[in-house]
């Protein structure tokens, strides 16, 4: 059985848990009002003053926040403390149009790396691990969150960050890695072109994978474990509302909310209406300690159900089903999120290029290949043929640049992009043919 | 006039191009030579008719992407390093040749980039430069099977 990182909170009573949930709702309603200008704006429109919060039931009468406040109020708009007062900052990509800038105080850290501590005790990591963490760092939360929660625990860290695969096994095999933190995509990489150089993993003393970044499906897992001869644990967080930490999975497969830092609420994506507990609709999260940048009501347009179960692992807090699919078009390829209207910018924006593209998603080899088709029409047709792969060229690393993958760009004829009467269809997503 | 060479873009998917030579072949357009350049996906296929217009329209109706392309036309001597002799004289006079490709008979075509320059250096050359009306009023060749006429 896996120590419980803080057993007090992870094994409390629902009860206590609701009273803390409330206590800290509405110190966090009455600091978004007071200190965050649009915040207060929003809420006096509603009618919503902290003071009316007098239960978790309230929450509802409180307006959503989407991702395009966060994006609206860039890059300060909505912090709570001045800007000296952060200790560090973090974006997303925000490839077309700004991208989304959150930041942490001291006290936010110190719980930022205590959550992500908790993930890596429901995967199992303990003092005497060695962790290598192959995921990307820079701008983005997910490496530095699991960096310095994973350290706080004690684990020997090895940032080894993205890419350079063959360093990376051979870090593995002579440090004697015993976790690994990465997305699913490269996991199953790794262990390629691990089998390849002839490496077994099984004799090596890894043991578990805390994977992150893209949902890891069934059969994905199964996969990892089978070859790289590990527990392979889900975990899943967001930079809106922190990073990694909002929730982790245990040895027996339940993905644990820490709902004292974050009180979830699953909607019904149309309506906005809340569900009853169990039933699958939109995961919405409120920060409950964030004090340099609250969080009211984040719609996080991930598919998820959240309940209480009796978990064999001991704790109490609620339990998450891992995500797989969201409310918008975005999708997730490689761990990288894309929108497809990211790639109609970078390839119709190319002279001649004409808006009938199909993104194709697929798994080969374990890893998901991108395919972008373009209709050859006679604006883009050219008799040389060194025009025309000159220009699938182009596109390809207009599509690289743009959105950070490597796509195959095949030309194809037109019309043989079926058209629709409504909404066009853009991507074809062959991933979700398994049904998982 | 300019001998006009018709571009199809060819999907890498079968019985592609026999769809495009049905269209042709119905229409009673005559095909004087064709060359086809491909890649793993996709293929340009180069044609020279007796009706290259009419070939444009139908093709594109029919839906393929065609573009319509000047080339140059010569017709060579049928010896032992004729096509040597020929394109020779082309290098010699600086023009830089893009593909060429054979015709029916003796013809070949070669592209470059600029016609007019490369036409007016091959003035008083020894190879002569043939127009779209000679290959489009080209009488039919008996092949050797024999299969009617």
């Amino acid at each position: 059985m896996c120590p419980i990182w803080n057993p007090e909170i992870e094994t409390t009573t629902q009860d206590r848990m609701q009273e803390l949930q409330l206590q800290r709702l509405r110190s966090t309603v009455a600091l978004a009002y007071d200190k965050v200008e649009p915040y207060r704006a929003r809420l006096d429109d509603a009618g919503v003053s902290p003071d009316s919060v007098r239960s978790l039931d309230d929450i509802t009468r409180i307006p959503f926040t989407v991702k395009t406040d966060l994006r609206d109020a860039y890059p300060f708009g909505l912090f709570a403390v001045p800007v000296d007062e952060l200790v560090r900052i973090h974006s997303s990509s925000g490839t077309t149009g700004k991208p989304t800038v959150v930041g942490y105080n001291r006290a936010d850290l110190d719980v930022w790396t205590e959550l992500c501590a908790r993930v890596g005790s429901l995967a199992g990591v303990v003092p005497s691990d060695r962790v290598q963490m192959a995921f990307l760092f820079g701008m983005f939360t997910g490496g530095w969150g699991m960096h310095y929660g994973l350290e706080r625990i004690g684990a020997t860290m090895i940032p080894a960050g993205a890419g350079n695969t063959d360093r990376q096994l051979m870090m593995m095999q002579d440090f004697g890695t015993t976790a690994l933190v990465s997305t699913p995509s490269y996991a199953l990489y790794l262990a390629e072109v691990g089998e390849s150089q002839g490496i077994d993993f099984h004799a090596l003393p890894l043991r578990v994978g805390l994977f992150g970044g893209e949902p890891t499906t069934a059969s994905l897992k199964r996969e990892i474990e089978e070859r790289l001869g590990i527990l392979a644990t889900d975990n899943y967080g967001l930079s809106e509302v922190m990073g990694p930490g909002v929730s982790g999975e245990c040895e027996y497969g339940n993905m644990h909310v820490a709902e004292d830092h974050f009180l979830w609420e699953v909607i019904d994506p149309e309506t906005g209406a809340p569900l009853p507990e169990g039933e699958q609709g939109e995961l919405v999260l409120t920060t409950l300690t964030k004090t340099a940048l609250p969080i009211l009501r984040y719609r996080t347009r991930d598919l998820t159900r959240v309940r209480h179960i009796d978990c064999p692992c001991g704790r109490t807090t609620a339990v998450m089903d891992k995500v797989r699919k969201r409310t918008d078009d975005m999708l997730i390829i490689r761990g990288v999120n894309v929108f497809p209207s990211q790639v109609e910018d970078a390839c119709c924006t190319i002279d001649g290029i004409r808006a009938h593209y199909l993104i194709v998603v697929d798994r080969k080899g374990g890893m998901d290949d991108l395919e972008v088709r373009l209709e050859v029409d006679d604006n883009v047709f050219s008799d040389s043929m060194s025009d025309m792969e000159a220009l699938r060229k182009r596109v390809a690393e207009r599509i690289h640049s743009v959105v950070g993958l490597n796509a195959r760009v095949v030309l194809v004829e037109p019309g043989s992009i079926e058209r629709t009467q409504g909404k066009a269809k853009h991507v074809l997503d062959l991933r979700d043919r398994d049904g998982e | 006039m300019d001998v006009q060479q018709l571009s199809v873009f060819i999907e890498n998917k079968a019985g592609r191009i026999s769809e495009m030579t049905d269209v042709l072949g119905q229409a009673g357009i005559q095909i004087r030579g064709f060359s086809v350049s491909d890649t793993t996906d996709y293929g340009i296929v180069r044609l020279i008719l007796d009706r290259p217009e009419d070939a444009a329209e139908l093709l594109s109706d029919a839906g393929f992407t065609v573009k319509v392309t000047p080339v140059i036309a010569l017709d060579l001597p049928d010896i032992p390093g004729g096509l040597a002799s020929v394109l020779g004289v082309v290098s010699g006079a600086g023009v830089n040749i893009e593909y060429v490709y054979s015709l029916i008979g003796t013809y070949v075509v070669i592209n470059v980039h600029d016609i007019d320059r490369a036409k007016s250096l091959l003035e008083g050359k020894p190879v002569r430069i043939v127009s779209q009306e000679e290959l489009s009023t080209l009488e039919p060749l008996h092949s050797h099977h024999g299969l009617g006429s």
